[in-house]
């Protein structure tokens, strides 16, 4: 598991086919978290990733917004990450928060889904984790 | 769009497309501009055509234009690339 530095690699997720999207609590203090599971796409661009399965994690979440659209069946994939930006409900949210003596986060990222989904996050930090396909049981083949 | 800002030739992009897909008879999805499909009768949408339209500087396909179209999906097609059914009216 690694920390990103540079988000302009997850431009390399477009398309990558989602699995599994996870808000869960980590740690003693119950940090929020949210999981993006995915798998590469197999012309993805980035050797490390294709036909991978990815896991992206959002770590110390202080806000997470967006829509989640499910009106559409079958396979839903990564349309591209924007770094540095939020939804305005979420950005307004999290103003107010700031504003009321929380701690902004450093990291601002949204995630648009083929499917219409969006979600914006602001946490501390992101990680990426290459799992192997005996770790995540998830139909990486089909890609 | 992610709040991505389109240039004309990029808008130029998904109006091609979308005309293509309307004279098959497809609808645009209601959430994701350049998604088309069919409602079914469950009332859910089924992707039958997508374009992606590149962002310049983006590595990858996400920085080309190309669409996704049956019975190879999950590919990255060129635009020209006929849906099903397209030219064979």
């Amino acid at each position: 598991m690694s920390q990103i530095e540079d988000f302009s690699i997850l431009a390399y997720l477009h398309d990558a086919q989602v699995h599994r999207l996870v808000y869960y609590y980590v740690g003693a203090d119950s940090r929020r978290c949210l999981e993006l599971l995915v798998c590469g796409h197999k012309d993805c661009g980035y050797k490390l990733w294709a036909k991978k399965n990815v896991v992206l994690t959002f770590f110390d979440c202080l806000m997470v917004g967006g829509c989640l659209c499910g009106h559409m069946l079958g396979a839903d994939s990564i349309d591209s990450f924007r770094t540095n930006y939020l939804l305005p409900e979420v950005e307004a949210k999290v103003a107010i928060g700031v504003m009321a003596g929380l701690r902004e986060s450093p990291v601002k990222i949204s995630v648009a889904f083929s499917s219409g989904t969006e979600l914006s996050i602001a946490c501390e930090l992101v990680t990426v984790f290459v799992a192997d396909r005996q770790d995540e049981d998830q139909e990486c083949r089909s890609l | 769009m992610n709040g991505r800002t389109l240039t004309p030739q990029q808008r130029a992009e998904f109006d091609a497309f979308a005309a293509r897909a309307q004279a098959l008879g497809l609808s645009p999805s209601p959430f994701r501009t350049g998604t088309w499909g069919r409602i079914d009768a469950d009332g859910r949408f089924r992707e039958v055509a997508r374009v992606d339209v590149g962002e310049p500087g983006q590595p990858g396909f996400r920085g080309r234009t190309h669409i996704h179209v049956p019975p190879d999906f999950s590919d990255h097609s060129d635009p020209q690339t006929p849906f099903l059914g397209e030219y064979q009216r």
